[in-house]
Parts: C-alpha cells; sequence; structure tokens
C-alpha cells in the first residue's frame, strides 16, 4: 500500500509530464504560427508554472530554478510586450527538454538534481532575460532582431553573431556616459531603490553633496496641488541594429566594455561605482533587515545591477564578489548578509581578510565531556573547514564553508554552543578592554574581536548578531563610553539570544540588566546628540548638510537601535536621512526624538542622572527654543481653517501640537501638555472623519495658541504663568464631544443614577444619550456583575438577553478583582429589582457568574440640579465655541427684558385709585361711597405695591442680564497682548529671514478687544510691517500703540525707516480697511525719521450703555458715555460760509455743529427742538432728535452686507421689543463735523 | 494580500465582535489575538508581518498603555486604542496619543460593546485604512 509521500510523487510524476507536454505543444504551436497566439503564450506559461510549483512543493530547488527562469523569460513575452522571437521559442525548447530530464531523474530519485547539468541553460536564459529587460550581463547573448511577432526565426538566430562580437544592443545608454548608464540601470528596473531610500535616487548619483530638496509649505501656508510623478513606463526595448550596421566606430561591445577600455580609466567612473555600490549596501541591508519571500529575487536584482557596473569598469574584485552570489538561483538571507558585509569591507578599502577565529574552523570537535559529540552527518570534515587563501577578499573567506556545508552549519546546535562560548569569552576580554581603555591601542584590539565573532556569525547564519558586530569591526573611532554600550548590547543580546539554562556560558553573568543595557545605549545616542541638533541646525539654514553627510549620521543611530530591535527608531533615523528641509525635515527630527522618549519610557528613571540628560529634556528643550515660532505656524494653521489648506493641514497641525506638548513638558506645565494631547485626539478624530474641523474646534485652538503664548511670555519673562485657564480648557475639551453631540455630560447622569466612579471613564456620548432617554421614561436602572470569559454559553445569552428590549445596556466596565476580569454592566430596565434577580437566576442558576450587583436609585432633577444644575454643563461650550450665536441671543433676551421692565416699571408708576376714580367720573359716575372709595384704594394700592415688588424683581434680573452680557462679551475679549506679542515675534523672525534686524515696542497690551477684531488687526498689521522691511531701508525698529475708544480701536505703528510708505500696496490696504469700516492713514515724520501709520477698527461685541432715540422712524443709539448733555431750544445760528452747516448755541459764547442724522424738512428748522450734545476728543457735536426713547444696555455688533457702507455708524443693536437702532459712531462723526466746523471757521 | 491584524482585548466577547467584525472587511485578517498586552508582546517576534494591533486599554496583567510603551519600541505595525475608556479629548485619550497610538477609536457601549459594528464599525474602518495606508 502506497504511503502519502508516494503518492505525492507518483502525483507530481504525472502532473509534471502532463506540464511539460502543454509546454511542449504551446511551443509547437507558436512555432507553427497559426492560431491565437495570446491564448498559446498564456498556456506556455502556466504550463511551466504549475510545473514550478509542483517542484517548490518538493524542495527541488534546482529544478524549480529552470523552471523559474522559463517562467520569466514567458512572462516578458506574455506581460511587457517582448516580442517572441526564435531564439526565445528555442531556448524554450532546450529548458523543456532538460525539465522532462529532470523530472523523469527527481521522480526516480526523490531528491533535487545536481546544478552542474543545467548551469549553461540556466546561465543563458538569464542572460537573455538581461538583455531583453536592457540589464545584460557580461555573459550577454546577442539581441535578436526585431521580427513580427510570432514569426519563426530560428535560422536567423542560429546566423547570430557570436557572443563576443556582438553589437550591444542598447547604444543609446553608451552615449550617456557610465553615470547615465547606471542612471538607468537604477531606474530601469522600476523602485528598487525608490523602494528604500526615497524619491532622491537619481539627485544622490548625479550630486551626492548637494542638498537636493526645496523646503516645504510652511502649515497654513496655500499648498500648491499635489504634483502627481507619473509612473514611468516600461523600459521599451530600443530598436536593435540589424547585425551589419551595428559596429559602428564610437559603439562599443560587451567584450569591449567588460575589458574596461572604454570606462575604467576615469575616476570619476570609480565615484560614481562606489556610490551605487554604497546604495546598493543600503538596499541589501534593508531586505536583510525585513527578510521576506520576495526578497531573494529583489537582492539578485540589487547584486546584478552592480554587477554590471563592476564589468563595464572591469574591476575584477567585484566581479569576483558578486559572481558567485549571482549564480545561486535564489540566493537566501544568509548568502546576502554576507554579500553586503563583504561588499562594505571592500568599499572600506580593506584587503586583506582578518585572521579567523581559531574556535570556528575546529568547531566539529567541541569539548566531549560539556555536551555529546555533534551528530556526524552534519560535522564537516575538518579538511573542508575554510582556509581562507591570504590573498582573498573577507566575502570569499566564507564562502568555502558555505558551499561546504551547504546550510547544514547553521542548523547545528552544535556549533551555536561553540558560538556562545565565544561570546562568553570575547565578552570577558571585551570588559577587560574597557575597564582599562585606551584611545590608542583599544579600539583596535576592540574591533578584532568584534570581527572575529562577526565572522562566526556570519557562518552560522546569525543575523541580529550581524547586525550587532558588524558596526563594532568597522568602527573607525569610539569613545570609552561608546565602547561600554556596544559591550552592553552584545551582553544584553547574549543573555536574550541564548536563555537561561546552565549551559549558555554568558548567562553564568546574570540576566540581562534593561537599565544597564539602556544606559549604555543613551551613552552612545549622547554622543550623537550634538551632531542631530547641528544637522538640524544646517538643514534650517543656507548650508543644509549632503545626503551622505545625513546617511551617515542615519546609520550610526541605526548601528544602535537596530540590534534592539527598536524598529521604529531605525526607521525614524532613515527618515531623518531622507526628508527635505523646511517642515518635513523637522517633522522627521521631532519623530526621532520621540522615538527615543518611547525608549526612554520603557526603561526606569533611574537610567538617566544629573550626568546624563533624558530625552524628553533633550525634546524638551529644543522644542521650548522654538516655541514661539511653534505657537505662530500654529496660529497661521488655524486661521487657514484647516480643510481649506489641504490635504498637509493636520500632520502639520499634530507635529505642531507635539512641540507644544513637549516644550510644555519642559517647564512642567502637566495639564497645559496633557490638553495639547487632548486637542490632538479631537483633531485626530476630525480628521478621520474627512471633515473639516469645526468652528468649536478651531475656536479652540486659537484660545489655546493665545493662552499658550501668554504662558510661555510669563515664562520668558521669569514669571510664573497663569494656569487656571489652562485646566479649565482640558475640562472642556474632555467635554467637548458631549457638547458636539448635544447630550449633557457624562457627571449629570453620573449624579443623578449615583453611578459608581468607575463608569465616569468610559461614559461616551452614546452611553450619556441611552441613560438619558431611560430616565425619562422611567425605568430601572441596575449594575449588573457577569463574569463571562470563561464561559461562551452564558456569555453569548446574557449579551442576548440585554439587547432584547427588556433590558437596555447603557455601558459596561471591566473590574478586576484579585486574578479575575469581571464585568460591571449598567442597565436599564423595566422590571422591577426582584423581576431582574429572577431573570439573572434564570440565566445563571448558580448565581456565580452572574449577579445584580446594584440597584440605583435615580434622583429626581431639581434634586441634582441644587448640588450641580445641567445647565452649567453649557457654561464650557460658550465659552470654547463661537460664541457669538449665544451672545447675540442673551442681548436680545436682555434687550427685550429691559423693554417688559421699562412698560412694568410705566404700569407701576401710575396712580391707579386716581386713574380709576378720574375714569368714573368722566363716564358720569357719581362720588363714590367713603366706604367703597376705601375698600377700592386699599386693593387698587395693594396691587400698585405688588407691581411694584414686580418691578424691582425686575430691574434686579434685567440687571443680572446685563451682567452676563458683559461676562459673555468680557469671555470673547482678549488682551492685546495676544495680537501685539505674536507680531513681535513675527516681526523678528521675518527680519531674519532677510537679512536684517528688527524690533518692536508696544503699549496698551493691556487692552481688551474682542476677538473678531483682534483678526480683523492681524492681517494689516502684519501687511504694514512686511512692507516696511521690504523696502529699500528696511525698518530696524517699530513701536505700536493701542487705544480703545467706546466704538472704535486706535492702533498707531511707527517705524524709524526714512523711506516713505509710496507703494501701492499700502492705498490697497487702505481700502480694505476703508471697506470694513475701518481707516488707514499715513504720515511721514519729520526728517526722514520714519512713518506712522494711524488704523481704526470699530468696536465689535461691545455692551454699550446707550441712549435710545428716535428721529424719524428710525432708532438710534447714542452712547452715554459721549453725552454731554441734551436740551431743548431754537438757538440756532446758520454758517454760510460752510454750506448748510447750522451752529447750536448751547453757552455763553459756545456754539455746536448741528449734525442731523437724517436730511431734515425744510419746515423743521425753525422752532424748539430737542438736542443731543455728543463729545468725543474736545470735539462736541448736536443732534437733533424727535424723541428720547430711554436709556438701554445694547449689544453693538458689526455693519454687515450692504449695511457695512454706511458712514458714521459704528454698528447695530437690537433694541426692546425687537427693533433694530443704528449705533451712532460718535468720533467719526465729530471728527467729520471738526473738519467742516474748521473749514467754517 | 489582506493587512495582518492582532486584536488585543481581555474579553472574550469583544475579541469575538471585533473578530466578526473584521471578517466583513475582506482587506483585514485577523492573524492573532491576545487577552493582555503580555501575552500580546510575547506574540510580537512571531509576527513580523503584522500590519496593525487593536489594543484595548483596561486589561490585566499589562494593560494597554504600558504594552502600547513596550510595542511602539518592537514593531512597525500600526497601533489602534480601541477601548471605552478613551472617549475623545479624555485624559486616557490624550495619554495614548502621547504614548504613540497611531489612532484612538472609541467603543461605543463600554469594555464590551456588542454594537460595535453599529455604532463605531464605519469609524473604526476608516481609521484602520488610514492607518494601514490602504
Amino acid at each position: 500500500m502506497m504511503d502519502e509521500m508516494d503518492e505525492i510523487w507518483m502525483l507530481y510524476a504525472d502532473d509534471g509530464a502532463q506540464s511539460l507536454d502543454a509546454m511542449e505543444a504551446a511551443l509547437d504551436a507558436l512555432n507553427g504560427g497559426k492560431g491565437d497566439m495570446g491564448a498559446h503564450i498564456g498556456a506556455l506559461f502556466r504550463a511551466v508554472h504549475t510545473f514550478k510549483g509542483n517542484s517548490r512543493v518538493l524542495g527541488l530547488a534546482q529544478v524549480e530554478g529552470l523552471a523559474h527562469l522559463a517562467e520569466d523569460l514567458i512572462g516578458l513575452v506574455r506581460d511587457e510586450g517582448v516580442p517572441l522571437s526564435g531564439e526565445i521559442t528555442d531556448i524554450l525548447m532546450r529548458t523543456g527538454d532538460a525539465l522532462r530530464g529532470m523530472l523523469e531523474e527527481t521522480a526516480d530519485t526523490r531528491a533535487d538534481v545536481e546544478p552542474g547539468p543545467t548551469a549553461g541553460l540556466k546561465q543563458d536564459l538569464r542572460a537573455m532575460i538581461g538583455r531583453l529587460t536592457g540589464r545584460e550581463t557580461e555573459a550577454a547573448a546577442p539581441a535578436p532582431a526585431p521580427q513580427a511577432e510570432g514569426a519563426p526565426q530560428k535560422d536567423a538566430m542560429e546566423e547570430a553573431p557570436a557572443p563576443a562580437a556582438a553589437p550591444k544592443p542598447k547604444v543609446p545608454a553608451f552615449d550617456m556616459g557610465l553615470a547615465g548608464l547606471l542612471d538607468q540601470l537604477d531606474g530601469g528596473d522600476g523602485t528598487d531603490f525608490d523602494e528604500f531610500e526615497g524619491d532622491d535616487d537619481e539627485a544622490e548619483v548625479a550630486d551626492d553633496d548637494a542638498p537636493e530638496f526645496e523646503p516645504e509649505p510652511e502649515f497654513g501656508e496655500a499648498v500648491e496641488p499635489e504634483v502627481v510623478v507619473e509612473p514611468e513606463p516600461p523600459l521599451e526595448l530600443e530598436p536593435e541594429p540589424e547585425p551589419e550596421q551595428a559596429p559602428a566606430p564610437q559603439v562599443k561591445t560587451v567584450a569591449e566594455v567588460t575589458e574596461g577600455k572604454l570606462l575604467a580609466p576615469d575616476p570619476e567612473h570609480h565615484k560614481i561605482f562606489n556610490d551605487m555600490a554604497d546604495k546598493t549596501c543600503a538596499a541589501l541591508d534593508a531586505l536583510i533587515a525585513d527578510w521576506a519571500e520576495d526578497s531573494s529575487p529583489k537582492a539578485r536584482r540589487q547584486a546584478d545591477n552592480l554587477h554590471y557596473a563592476a564589468g563595464q569598469l572591469n574591476l575584477a574584485d567585484w566581479l569576483a564578489l558578486l559572481g558567485p552570489f549571482l549564480s545561486a538561483d535564489a540566493p537566501d538571507l544568509g548568502a546576502t548578509r554576507d554579500l553586503s558585509a563583504a561588499m562594505r569591507r571592500l568599499l572600506s578599502g580593506e584587503t586583506e581578510p582578518e585572521a579567523v577565529p581559531d574556535a570556528l574552523p575546529e568547531a566539529p570537535a567541541p569539548d566531549p565531556v560539556a555536551e555529546p559529540a555533534p551528530v556526524a552527518v552534519h560535522a564537516p570534515e575538518p579538511e573542508a573547514a575554510p582556509k581562507p587563501a591570504p590573498a582573498k577578499k573577507a566575502v570569499p573567506r566564507a564562502k568555502p564553508v558555505v558551499e561546504v556545508t551547504e546550510g547544514k552549519l547553521r542548523a547545528d546546535q552544535t556549533y551555536h554552543q561553540i558560538f556562545a562560548d565565544m561570546v562568553a569569552k570575547s565578552l570577558e576580554k571585551l570588559d577587560a578592554l574597557c575597564a582599562s581603555w585606551s584611545e590608542a591601542t583599544s579600539l583596535a584590539a576592540l574591533r578584532k574581536e568584534a570581527d572575529g565573532l562577526c565572522y562566526a556569525a556570519q557562518q552560522l547564519d546569525l543575523a541580529s548578531w550581524v547586525a550587532l558586530l558588524g558596526p563594532m569591526a568597522e568602527a573607525k573611532g569610539m569613545s570609552h563610553a561608546a565602547a561600554e554600550g556596544h559591550v552592553a548590547a552584545l551582553r544584553a543580546h547574549a543573555a536574550q539570544e541564548f536563555g537561561g539554562g546552565d549551559a549558555a556560558p554568558v548567562q553564568s553573568r546574570g540576566p540581562v540588566d534593561p537599565a544597564a543595557d539602556g544606559r549604555a545605549f543613551f551613552l552612545v545616542m549622547a554622543e550623537l546628540y550634538p551632531l542631530i541638533a547641528e544637522q538640524g541646525t544646517r538643514m534650517s539654514g543656507d548650508a543644509p548638510c549632503t545626503v551622505a553627510e545625513r546617511r551617515d549620521l542615519a546609520e550610526r543611530i541605526a548601528d544602535q537601535a537596530a540590534p534592539r530591535g527598536f524598529v521604529r527608531l531605525v526607521d525614524s533615523a532613515l527618515r531623518l536621512s531622507q526628508e527635505p528641509a523646511g517642515h518635513a525635515y523637522r517633522a522627521a527630527e521631532l519623530a526621532l526624538y520621540e522615538e527615543l522618549v518611547s525608549v526612554e519610557r520603557s526603561l526606569p528613571a533611574s537610567v538617566f542622572d544629573a550626568e546624563m540628560m533624558a530625552p524628553s529634556q533633550i525634546l524638551g528643550a529644543w522644542c521650548a527654543d522654538h516655541i514661539f515660532e511653534t505657537l505662530q505656524s500654529l496660529r497661521k494653521g488655524l486661521e487657514a481653517r484647516g480643510a481649506e489648506a489641504g490635504a498637509n493641514w493636520f500632520p502639520a497641525f499634530d507635529t505642531l501640537m507635539r512641540q507644544v506638548h513637549f516644550a510644555c513638558l519642559n517647564y512642567r506645565i502637566d495639564t497645559a501638555s496633557q490638553l495639547t494631547m487632548a486637542l490632538i485626539d479631537l483633531f485626530a478624530r476630525v480628521r478621520i472623519d474627512q471633515k473639516a474641523p469645526d468652528v468649536i474646534l478651531l475656536q479652540m485652538g486659537r484660545g489655546f495658541v493665545d493662552t499658550m503664548e501668554l504662558v510661555f511670555d510669563a515664562l520668558d519673562q521669569g514669571d510664573t504663568p497663569d494656569t487656571s485657564r489652562i485646566e479649565k480648557m482640558f475640562e472642556e475639551a474632555t467635554n467637548a464631544c458631549f457638547v458636539a453631540s448635544g447630550v449633557m455630560t457624562a457627571k449629570s447622569i453620573e449624579t443623578r443614577l449615583g453611578l459608581p466612579p468607575e463608569f465616569h471613564r468610559v461614559m461616551s456620548p452614546e452611553s450619556v444619550k441611552t441613560a438619558h432617554e431611560a430616565i425619562r421614561e422611567g425605568l430601572h436602572f441596575y449594575v449588573l456583575r457577569a463574569d463571562l470569559n470563561d464561559d461562551d454559553a452564558l456569555a453569548q445569552g446574557f449579551l442576548e438577553w440585554i439587547t432584547t428590549g427588556v433590558v437596555r445596556m447603557i455601558t459596561n466596565v471591566t473590574v478586576f478583582l484579585d486574578k479575575a476580569t469581571l464585568f460591571d454592566f449598567l442597565v436599564a430596565s423595566t422590571l422591577e429589582e426582584d423581576r431582574m434577580v429572577e431573570r439573572l437566576a434564570m440565566l445563571d442558576p448558580s448565581g456565580a457568574r452572574l449577579m445584580m450587583a446594584q440597584a440605583l436609585r435615580v434622583r429626581e432633577a431639581p434634586e441634582v440640579e441644587a448640588a450641580e444644575p445641567d445647565s452649567l454643563d453649557l457654561i464650557p461650550m460658550s465659552e470654547v465655541g463661537d460664541s457669538l450665536a449665544l451672545l447675540e441671543a442673551v442681548g436680545a433676551i436682555s434687550a427685550s427684558h429691559a423693554q417688559l421692565e421699562h412698560e412694568l416699571t410705566q404700569l407701576a408708576s401710575v396712580d391707579l385709585v386716581q386713574d380709576v376714580l378720574e375714569a368714573l367720573r368722566a363716564a358720569g359716575v357719581g362720588e363714590l361711597e367713603q366706604r367703597v372709595r376705601s375698600v377700592l384704594r386699599d386693593r387698587l394700592e395693594q396691587h400698585n405695591l405688588r407691581l411694584q415688588e414686580i418691578s424691582e424683581s425686575g430691574a434686579q434680573l434685567s440687571a443680572e442680564l446685563s451682567h452676563l452680557q458683559q461676562e459673555s462679551v468680557a469671555q470673547r475679549s482678549r488682551p492685546a497682548e495676544v495680537l501685539l506679542r505674536p507680531l513681535k515675534a513675527y516681526v523678528a523672525t521675518r527680519a531674519r529671514k532677510i537679512g536684517v534686524d528688527a524690533s518692536v515696542t508696544y503699549v496698551g497690551g493691556d487692552v481688551m478687544l474682542d476677538q473678531m477684531l483682534i483678526e480683523e488687526l492681524r492681517g494689516p498689521l502684519k501687511t504694514l510691517v512686511n512692507l516696511r522691511l521690504a523696502g529699500e531701508y528696511p525698518a530696524s525698529r517699530f513701536h505700536i500703540s493701542v487705544e480703545a475708544e467706546s466704538d472704535h480701536v486706535r492702533v498707531e505703528l511707527t517705524d524709524n525707516s526714512p523711506e516713505p510708505a509710496m507703494a501701492p500696496a499700502y492705498g490697497a490696504l487702505a481700502d480694505e480697511m476703508a471697506r470694513k469700516k475701518g481707516a488707514l492713514r499715513r504720515v511721514s515724520l519729520p526728517a526722514g525719521a520714519g512713518v506712522r501709520f494711524h488704523l481704526r477698527v470699530p468696536q465689535h461685541m461691545i455692551v454699550l450703555d446707550g441712549m435710545v432715540v428716535r428721529v424719524g422712524h428710525v432708532r438710534y443709539v447714542l452712547p452715554v458715555d459721549a453725552i454731554h448733555r441734551i436740551l431743548q431750544t431754537d438757538r440756532l445760528l446758520p454758517v454760510s460760509a460752510s454750506g448748510a452747516t447750522r451752529m447750536l448755541h448751547i453757552d455763553e459764547g459756545a456754539l455746536v455743529p448741528v449734525h442731523p442724522l437724517m436730511p431734515e424738512p425744510a419746515a423743521s428748522s425753525g422752532g424748539a427742538r430737542l438736542y443731543v450734545v455728543l463729545s468725543s476728543n474736545e470735539t462736541r457735536i448736536a443732534i437733533p432728535v424727535d424723541e428720547l426713547l430711554g436709556q438701554q444696555l445694547v449689544m453693538l455688533r458689526p455693519l454687515q452686507g450692504v449695511l457695512s457702507g454706511m458712514r458714521d455708524m459704528s454698528g447695530i443693536a437690537i433694541l426692546s421689543g425687537g427693533e433694530v437702532g443704528m449705533v451712532v459712531a460718535v468720533s467719526a462723526l465729530a471728527s467729520g463735523d471738526a473738519r467742516k466746523a474748521s473749514v467754517a471757521a | 494580500m489582506p493587512y495582518n491584524v492582532m486584536v488585543v482585548d481581555d474579553a472574550a466577547m469583544m475579541r469575538l465582535y471585533i473578530s466578526s467584525f473584521l471578517k466583513s472587511r475582506k482587506e483585514f485578517k485577523l492573524v492573532a489575538q491576545a487577552a493582555n498586552g503580555q501575552e500580546a508582546l510575547d506574540k510580537l517576534p512571531d509576527l513580523p508581518d503584522l500590519d496593525l494591533i487593536l489594543l484595548d486599554i483596561e486589561m490585566p496583567v499589562m494593560d494597554g498603555l504600558e504594552f502600547l510603551r513596550h510595542a511602539k519600541l518592537k514593531t512597525r505595525a500600526k497601533i489602534c486604542m480601541l477601548s471605552s475608556v478613551t472617549v475623545q479629548g479624555s485624559p486616557l485619550a490624550a495619554k495614548a496619543r502621547e504614548l504613540g497610538a497611531d489612532g484612538v477609536v472609541s467603543k461605543p457601549s463600554g469594555t464590551v460593546s456588542h454594537d460595535l459594528e453599529e455604532k463605531t464599525g464605519d469609524e473604526l474602518t476608516r481609521v484602520m485604512r488610514a492607518l494601514v495606508g490602504a
């Protein structure tokens, strides 16, 4: 009876034969040129593919390798548009024959075939594939002439010239020189270098020392649409020359090239080659670090490229190194590692191999006492051990071992034990070296020790050891501390690798101490910090580092990180070497430091002391140094409102916020550091929903920046910052999702239900909403404890039950009880407590896994509100959100209330008794009896008294409303500091960028301004300072003063540049400000001392104590502060010299210009009239009005739309009763009339 | 090729829900599960091709934040917190971001959220896709 393996081999033989039959049939069809050629090619490919797969399953590497090559070749015809030629079909026929022979042999022997007999065929296949893809090797065969698809070309092929005399098919490549050729090799394969080294491949090859990147746009700047790099089209085969035309004089043959006649003498070519080799090493290392199924062909392709280039330059040592590697069908991880190490040695100029370590060649004879004798079949014969010839390079010495042992050495535990012994001995030696470290001699000894171990590790395919030891063996310089770091890392790795048994010699030194290893790591890193900092400085300056310099630093970091498995640190180091200058580099720098902080967080705090700074300290200081620039960039980005600023908005925001976070940590402002992360979280979640940050978030962000500017400014001045606002903001951030969801906060539900505190953390907006609804429905609340992890059936039953409708799940929380993990479910149900217990018992009769933990009592709302009103939850929302709408609502309510109060007061002031008696008299009712009058008077007086009481309460409420209104406005207000200080930093930064010095002083930083006004001033001020800095004579000093008037804010900006402000841009800015109801004037100071700019912006969102007046049908509000007096008079004096201007005679000799708010009919010019005299800056004007409607607190709102063009009005206000009143801009009115009066005088 | 995902959650039912959630999204494949951070950490070396970790926070033995500290050093897989205690903007969400969580999603109804798919499914899918670059 056949066993399973018999069946498999029989199946292999049958399937293989069928596949090869199919292959042969397809080839015949193709040669015949009949039928659907595409279908024939497809059938051919499938046949070979199936055969290859079967071979691989049975581990027949040689068979699989040949089939693989054939498949690759067919793939070129099927997928890459390579025309089918007779040469191709012929070689495939040969391959089919060879495969058939292999099939018979392997099916018979059940073992792989020897590689020798088919080596030539494989080489031919590779050469052909190389030619067809533009990747010829020196063994390349001549290219076939172009031909029609499917046409038999066997004869033509047979007539092709011999390889040595063949014309090089890629003629144009030679015209490019080697650099171009190498570039083509790099790029021709698509993305090999790109894959590991970003997008800089060509630039690096062409000019390794040139800074290659343009700075990226800053956060918030307009981002150009991203340029999408189209994938390059597949490399098209050049039209190949006819044989008789090809050997033009300037065209070199492959043979000539490989003889070095063309290119080898040029030193520039060698430089380029070395660079290419360096890149190849890096690419191989990347493959080694992340070895995968497809790594082998990639490694081979890398080596193949370099091999070709070496051939062009006739570099025998490189050819000798790469050739054997390429001879393997599928180089494995070990071979790739060997190659990389050898290439690096060759690159570093080492020509003589170090002495082979003693232990390894003698390895087959370990101590017979300690260990059983090695298994004979695996132990290599002593004479088969490597005996490197002195003249050979490093890798060739390793090759014989690999070839002889064919990988068995790597699998032999005996060798691993020997290696462990070697490590232990080496560690002792290295400890001794470190203990008596001498700069002069110790490094060489350390390198030698490391090199010996490294070699052994290579032999055993111990990747992690090679990665650890390689840098030590190749170190060109090393401090004592760095050496200690390396040794500690080695020891830690030994402990990790060799486990805890007694047999592991290194373990005798005790378990690895993470703290010691961590300290060792950071000791080495400490040497690199200055280099990282220097590179950062250079990358932000005019002389950025070269690619090679950056790569070198990245490798030094990676050398430390890789052996310890810090993969993300390795990645971030690599990223640091790749990102362009500007924001991207800054982000990479931050990422690197953050990864180091991650390492720090995994270690005990004791690792760091006064002598060694923790990376978090370095990062904190780095971020603190740049904090004002960071905040400025943040503000800019937030002003750009996120979504409009492009896809890069959030990453830039994230980077900047993280910098603020670490700056906060630097100053130990923990709440602020948490707040930054909370805000990142809020913005990140919005971002993932692909929504633009809403106004609440943006406002929160801006408020954060404002606050942090003040905080850091205080710290900068050595003051203690006020952090109370930060704590409040953090609480708001925590509640933001509840506010955004329109539900009450978790706290209110927790209070009403008396929830255990552990539920606090799991109350989501969803849970709160569900709970709130359940409370409204009058459901009962319970906490049910469940032990579900070990009883799937119960878990399933319980979870189904709580979703049926009888019970509604609010939320649940994990409870750790001793070693058990339980869950407390907060549920709501119509069931009374006893019924609930019954239902639980039905689900879990044992009562052990499911029980009632608590029945909750829902507290009445007033009871809760007395303790903590729900309405309080809304207060933060008004603070953090865009409070404008809410503020307007408060204003409207306040105004309406004022109207009611007014009516009530009027009603209360009426003498009702008198009023009623008069009414009775008027109706002809006679005098009432005294008794009736007494009762009536008594009742009406009581009523009047009640009315007065209500009126007084109303007045009190009105005062509270006014206070609330003022508070609301105050919450929108910020000191002018938040405008001026960033402007100061902005000027300094701008000046630095253009290479000058400039400073800013200011007064009025404590003037409170509405945020909207701050925003309106920010742009013009920036524009002005930019203009004044960009002139031929840039200003070096600016002085700013800020003053707030009742209806506008005045800002003066004075500089010391003698250059007059004549550019059109100033005019444009003035026009823009005028459109917004503001003004900009320019005044040149005497003797070229500078220019002063006067900016005026109308006040927004202020609460105004106003006198409401009526003129015609329009209501106006006159600021009470500006009212000089109110009078009724006819003492008008016309002034003929000033048009229709009239003057009002108010005192002895005092004349005030009359300014009607609307055109008056001529008839109204005579007779007594009511006037309100207003005063502004010593100027007075008289406003004729029809009626005084009373004093009110009103909220001034900016004029918008068509109203924005109105002159002499600063805004509108909603009045009591809902009417709209125009708020008079007294200063504008006065200044205009002052001019007229001046003219009149 | 689907992206490989490991789920770390101490609640067996939750692992089941997440597993079911992943099954309905063909671009993701559940390759490993762990009931706490230590168990997950032990599995990491055997999962070199891991793309994503969905990580709970409150777990016995080693909680999610502690795991995050260590895993951030040892794996390139993206780590997405999926927890009931990471309500947006909350201190724990902020802490997770600080420790380097690549994404944070809140469970909608507590530790064992049977309504994960219904209420958070879209958001979780978007986050997962964004993290792995799908």
